[in-house]
């Protein structure tokens, strides 16, 4: 049986292969090349479905109603919109909360005396971001207090800078232009380092390639 | 934060390509209206100030489906005949070509009769092998055996056209 039998094998019965096999046989360039020919055939049914005026209509209604009920974002109101303003209430923020949990702290230790000893406050409350990971997350995000950060229109080398240490590994770029491409990018920050460059890689002009601790961006 | 009029020209100007784009990606026309919808959505909280283009929103929906599509077992992805994307190279960024696309919709022009119906009932409309066998009146084997003179035609075909 030869290659192009075993894709066709492959095509009708997956099952008896394993996600390795079939990964090698997609990585061959004989077999990747029909195989990519085949999906192309596949996708050709659907290439000659262009909606018509009506439908994108009815689609524009569907979607419009979801605008209405979408609940208003809060906004920053006007004089407390600028950058020093949202910053001074982060930190304002967090030395409330820091009072609060040094006086639970030290009422625990007046009303509990032969509990065992709570050494710090961070045994209490849980750590709560610095005023510098605070200002990091309004310098480039929209989202308030959240942990994903959300880059708008954001130079790939800023973006990588900021996620590097994340991961910890070093970045290389091989050419000054992949620095400057700008991409709107929203990071979670529970994925993994091999999902965050396998997303980075599907945007157009960007590869980015581990090697040990290195991330290599092409 | 975009405008809804902003949103409503950019959704009727360029909807119906991007639905195409996702359809051809996913082999599917609803899920491909979720996957525009969900653009169209993720455009509400940004600041677009003109920044938005037909280019960026098809960019937006190809990467959409690509990571729909890389969270599929990779045995579905051979059976459903899911486009595969090597994560180190740019191989899906122009995926699917018009051109071929356009040849492959025509596979009768360039396969013997039978043999391009078979290609197209198993490929375009896939249907399966003994469904394909049935209706055509032949035995399986020798649906097999068109699908496999196909291929070496249509590797031809596409050395042709480079």
């Amino acid at each position: 049986m030869d290659k192009f039998e075993s894709l066709l094998n492959a095509i009708e019965h997956p099952e008896n292969y394993t996600p390795d096999e079939l990964e090698r046989m997609a990585s061959d360039p004989e077999t990747s090349e029909i195989y990519r020919a085949l999906c192309a055939a596949r996708s050709s049914a659907f290439s000659g479905n262009m909606l018509e005026e009506d439908d994108v209509e009815k689609e524009w209604e569907k979607f419009s109603k979801t605008l209405s009920k979408r609940p208003k974002k809060w906004k920053f109101p006007a004089y407390l919109s600028s950058r020093r303003h949202i910053v001074a209430c982060a930190v304002i923020g967090v030395v409330s909360v820091s009072m609060l949990a040094i006086g639970v702290s030290m009422s625990m230790k007046m009303n509990h005396a032969d509990s065992p000893k709570i050494e710090k406050p961070s045994d209490v409350v849980k750590p709560i971001l610095t005023t510098s990971e605070l200002s990091d997350i309004y310098l480039d995000s929209t989202s308030v207090m959240k942990r994903d950060l959300v880059f708008e229109n954001e130079s790939l080398d800023v973006i990588l800078d900021r996620l590097a240490p994340h991961y910890g590994v070093k970045v290389n770029y091989m050419t000054d232009a992949a620095k400057s491409i700008r991409l709107f990018y929203k990071w979670d920050s529970s994925i993994s380092l091999d999902s965050l460059i396998g997303q980075l890689n599907t945007f157009e002009r960007i590869r980015l390639h581990r090697d040990g601790d290195t991330l290599n961006v092409n | 934060m975009a405008t809804n009029i902003e949103i409503e020209t950019l959704f009727k100007s360029n909807y119906a390509v991007m639905h195409r784009l996702a359809s051809m990606l996913l082999h599917d026309g609803e899920s491909a209206h979720d996957i525009v919808h969900d653009v169209f959505t993720s455009l509400m909280d940004k600041d677009t100030s003109g920044s938005v283009d037909a280019p960026y929103l098809l960019s937006s929906v190809r990467n959409r489906c690509l990571n729909r599509l890389r969270d599929i077992d990779v045995r579905e992805r051979f059976k459903r005949l899911y486009i595969l994307c090597n994560n180190e190279a740019d191989e899906c960024d122009d995926w699917p070509d018009e051109n071929l696309l356009e040849v492959l919709a025509h596979c009768e022009d360039w396969l013997p009769p039978k043999c391009s119906r078979v290609f197209c009932m198993r490929f375009r409309e896939e249907m399966k092998t003994d469904e394909i066998a049935s209706e055509l009146g032949m035995g399986e084997r020798m649906v097999f055996k068109h699908l496999r003179h196909a291929l070496d035609i249509l590797r031809l075909k596409l050395n042709q056209n480079g």
